[in-house]
């Protein structure tokens, strides 16, 4: 962990000095009347290919590369040198007026929120997670979300036989089923309220004056397992969302990357 | 289960494939997934729950452990599974679905790319055109209309719609869009260099540059950049550029920049020898009625302010007290030449020349009487009435103007062709004579029987009586000689006689002419640049020595020139200066003296006296630094390098109208025929 703060600090030192750089370079090009436009555009460029090559990195994990957390935050902090040059090369110019341009600042716009979105996202919910007290891995909750209700189906159906009533049974059909069926409360659990663990409370605490002595053992246990399944909820959407945000960031990278290379080639032909 | 600490064992939990295209759909819809998986191509593997294994001649069971172990009933007899499902419908696992929606974004790209690639700029004017895919922005208002209308992308950008292999060749190759600027600005100097200006070690003795820098090679795309919409101004510059070439930084106008000149604003005098101070001490003092005075404005017109406030016009300034001057300066070009004996052919002068009303009077006595007597001129006619010739005659006639027996010849064979063709023949010996002379001008509205009058009078040795006394100006003779008196200000043919005269020396040695003729020239031009010259014009136009660029001679070819007109000096091209704003706000003819202070001990008139027009002592004192900063400093009024001086020397355009209504027509042409 300490490795890894330190290789985030040289990460930053080292964008800031690159930064401080690019813009220095920028600023004396511009003084000789030159076109610092090329430097920081290049240097754009080159910052998009370095961003790209994380997700190359993450396909060949076979290969050593370097830790995932370092290439994490070497990422981040080049998508944030990279929005800083962004603003140098254009000059400060927010909204450019060409329709191709417009479509590379729209693109490079919802790069970078989405970017900074994911990174809070990374900053924030892993710690969340922990504090979940629950490690599973995100494609697998389904398969345990089945098991929980088989789990509790069955408890229910003991619950039947052994206290010869259906208080219980016709509590799950009605009531219980909806909240075993699938992940609930989905962004109650991604911004971190409880209504998940409300609803169990006020569900089981209805019930609970309607049992008798056998089948609220059995309703403990089937309390025990909401909040179980309760808990992989919140995995599921904290998770989710972890990975649902990179459905906008790499195909929205995607197309900043094609709209660069046309970029390119224009300056290329018309310009230089 | 999830509560279960061993539940990752193999034997309990199938392995996880994150990377794999497809996921189960029991599991998407969150029921128990089948062990088993889908497979690579996206249909379901779990149908069964095994493939049974041929051991031998036995099929055995091979349900891993995780989703039961073998199952009780075993494979059946055909090597299938007993354990049959009904398939699920895989669906595509977060990586696949991040993978067809980044190949969907790259082929929208690619299609939007593509679709106004087809839309080049050339099919759009105006704000459409921004739509195309290759334009980066729409130009500035100045370009986008001829750009876009007559040539199109190809007015800047010569590779474009030459296809594809011209496209390829332009990516690898230097583009030169700042040549084809040229192509419709001009400027003083090299475009390609800083300022149009070559700059040598004195030029940049008071404000040097940096060597370096000042041979760099400049394009206009360096400072002009394109595209960046119809209203933006692309011609912008900071002080920081400036300061970055200039070696003597200026962080603020009213700090270090240098002191202006000796002679600020002006490093020449003006066109016009207007003596300020003499005027206002002297001349308006004598000449007004008491209690009539005369302020800045009475004179210089402050609608027209701009870089300098121009005067008003000759008549409306001028004339009231200086067209007497110019209206009675007369000019002879023939007269009666002090002869000591008659050069001229009796026979020849009765053939071209009419009886004289002497002669007329002594026929009509001799019919009447029967006797005819010859009547005795008078001999003593050209000593007694003759004068010196004038000097344009003597120039015309390549003689001495006071040597009697050298233009005897001459005249005798002159004033018998003027009696003859009248002004052919003063022309002839005028185009004679070397030097740029515009004879037509010259000689404009002189009347050749008026010449061949006076000839004929002349040679019968009598006064040339004149039919009718001339009102105003023009041609006209005295009885003794033919003279030109101006009409008024601004007299075209004046002027002729000046442009002529004024270089006639010069000309004359450089064409080599005999010493006679460069004296007479000489006379010519000392005549007319004296007080009683022809209009007395250089009294108040200046006559200076230029250099004349467009001459066969090149930047050697020096001569004269008569500056007509008031013409503003602008002999600081990289400075920049706008009267008007400063008029408002000092008030109108109050307080034009704050910077523009007379100064008593110059003598101006007195540098007019000689050709160089840097050589002159201004009547003013100069205009102080510190008269600027005064407002142009910090906190006050801005004091950009831009506000006062111009980057480029002399810009300009190398289009003329013409050329505009040459597109025009053609355009039009086009569209009849089309």
């Amino acid at each position: 962990m300490r490795s890894l703060h330190r290789a985030l600090i040289f990460f930053w030192l080292l964008a800031i000095g690159g930064f401080a750089f690019v813009s220095w370079n920028a600023w004396q090009t511009w003084l000789h009347n030159g076109e610092p436009a090329i430097v920081t555009g290049y240097t754009l460029a080159g910052i998009f290919v370095f961003l790209a090559l994380f997700n190359v990195r993450k396909r060949l994990a076979m290969i050593p590369l370097g830790r995932g957390a370092y290439w994490t935050a070497a990422h981040g902090v080049a998508g944030a040198f990279a929005i800083a040059v962004f603003f140098v090369h254009t000059n400060g110019v927010f909204w450019p007026d060409g329709a191709y341009e417009q479509l590379f600042a729209v693109l490079f716009y919802l790069v970078s929120i989405s970017g900074i979105l994911g990174y809070w996202l990374q900053r924030i919910l892993p710690k969340r997670l922990t504090d979940n007290g629950m490690e599973i891995i995100w494609e697998r909750i389904p398969h345990e979300l089945a098991e929980i209700r088989e789990k509790a189906e069955g408890l229910v159906e003991e619950a039947a036989d052994k206290a010869a009533s259906d208080t219980l049974a016709q509590y799950y059909v009605e009531t219980l089923a909806w909240f075993f069926r699938r992940p609930r409360f989905m962004f109650s659990h991604f911004f971190g309220a409880q209504s998940g663990r409300a609803w169990i409370r006020r569900e089981f605490t209805a019930m609970r004056r309607y049992v008798d002595e056998t089948e609220e053992g059995y309703l403990r246990q089937l309390e025990d397992l909401a909040q179980i399944k309760n808990r992989l909820d919140f995995a599921y959407s904290v998770n989710g969302f972890l990975k649902i945000w990179l459905l906008f960031h790499v195909p929205l990278a995607v197309g900043i990357f094609l709209v660069m290379i046309w970029h390119i080639i224009l300056v290329h032909v018309y310009l230089l | 289960m999830i509560t279960d600490s061993d539940r990752f064992s193999y034997q309990k939990s199938a392995y996880e494939r994150p990377t794999f295209p497809y996921v189960c759909g029991r599991a998407c819809a969150f029921g128990k997934p089948c062990s088993r998986g889908p497979n690579f191509d996206g249909s379901c593997g779990g149908t069964t729950e095994c493939s049974p294994f041929q051991n031998g001649d036995r099929w055995e069971c091979r349900r891993p452990p995780s989703a039961g172990g073998p199952c009780q009933d075993g494979p059946l007899p055909d090597g299938t599974c007993c354990q049959s499902h009904p398939p699920c419908k895989p669906r595509p696992s977060m990586r696949r679905r991040r993978q067809q929606i980044s190949w969907l974004m790259a082929a929208f790209v690619v299609s939007v790319i593509a679709a106004f690639l087809h839309f080049t700029p050339d099919s759009f004017v105006g704000e459409k055109a921004a739509l195309s895919s290759i334009l980066p922005g729409a130009l500035s208002g100045a370009h986008s209309n001829f750009a876009l209308e007559e040539k199109g992308c190809q007015a800047c950008h010569e590779n474009h719609g030459k296809g594809v292999v011209a496209w390829a060749n332009a990516l690898v190759t230097n583009q030169s869009v700042g040549e084809s600027c040229v192509d419709c600005h001009s400027f003083g100097g090299p475009t390609m260099s800083p300022h149009n200006a070559t700059f040598t070690a004195a030029a940049g003795a008071a404000f040097s540059l940096n060597s370096a820098n000042a041979d760099t090679k400049t394009d206009c795309v360096m400072c002009h950049t394109e595209h960046k919409g119809e209203a933006a101004n692309i011609a912008t510059m900071k002080d920081a550029q400036c300061n970055s070439c200039h070696t003597t930084s200026i962080k603020a106008f009213g700090k270090d920049h240098p002191a202006f000149g000796d002679r600020y604003p002006h490093d020449r005098r003006p066109a016009i020898a207007f003596d300020h101070v003499s005027h206002f001490a002297k001349h308006f003092p004598e000449k007004l009625a008491a209690g009539e005075t005369r302020g800045c404005v009475d004179c210089h017109q402050i609608e027209k302010a701009g870089l300098t406030v121009p005067p008003g016009s000759f008549e409306q300034n001028c004339s009231a007290c200086h067209l007497g001057g110019i209206v009675d300066r007369k000019l002879a070009i023939l007269n009666v030449p002090y002869m000591e004996e008659d050069p001229f052919n009796r026979d020849t002068v009765a053939e071209f020349c009419a009886p004289t009303p002497e002669e007329v009077e002594l026929l009509r006595e001799a019919a009447n009487s029967g006797e005819l007597e010859e009547l005795e001129p008078d001999e003593y006619f050209y000593e007694d009435n003759g004068d010196n010739l004038p000097a344009a005659l003597a120039l015309a006639l390549g003689v001495a103007a006071d040597d009697p027996d050298g233009y005897l010849d001459a005249i005798g064979t002159l004033y018998p062709e003027l009696a003859e063709t009248g002004v052919d023949s003063l022309m002839s010996r005028l185009e004679a004579v070397p030097g740029k002379h515009d004879i037509p001008a010259m000689l404009a509205g002189l009347d050749g029987e008026l010449l061949r009058q006076a000839a004929c009078a002349w040679m019968q040795k009598v006064e040339y009586e004149s039919p009718s006394e001339v009102q105003g100006g023009g041609w006209s003779s005295d009885g003794l000689s033919v003279m030109y008196q101006p009409n008024g200000h601004a007299d075209p043919v004046a002027r002729a006689w000046f442009d002529f005269a004024i270089n006639a020396e010069r000309d004359a040695i450089a064409a080599e002419a005999d010493d006679l003729v460069v004296e007479q020239a000489a006379a010519l031009g000392g005549l007319l640049t004296s007080d009683s010259g022809l209009g007395n014009c250089t009294k108040c136009h200046a006559v200076t020595e230029v250099t004349d660029k467009g001459g066969d001679q090149g930047d050697t070819a020096k001569g004269l020139l008569v500056e007509w007109g008031y013409q503003p000096v602008n002999d600081r091209p990289y400075v920049k200066y706008d009267h008007k704003p400063h008029v408002n706000l000092l008030g109108p003819g109050t307080l034009c003296a704050t910077c523009h202070k007379q100064n008593p001990e110059a003598a101006f008139a007195a540098s007019y006296k000689q050709h160089d027009a840097t050589n002159f002592a201004p009547g003013f004192l100069p205009v102080a630094q510190e008269t600027c900063s005064q407002c142009h400093t910090e906190g006050k009024v801005k004091q950009d390098c831009q506000l006062c001086h111009e980057y480029h020397l002399e810009p300009g355009f190398n289009r003329t109208m013409g050329f505009q209504h040459q597109a025009q027509s053609v355009k039009e042409t086009g569209r009849e025929g089309g």
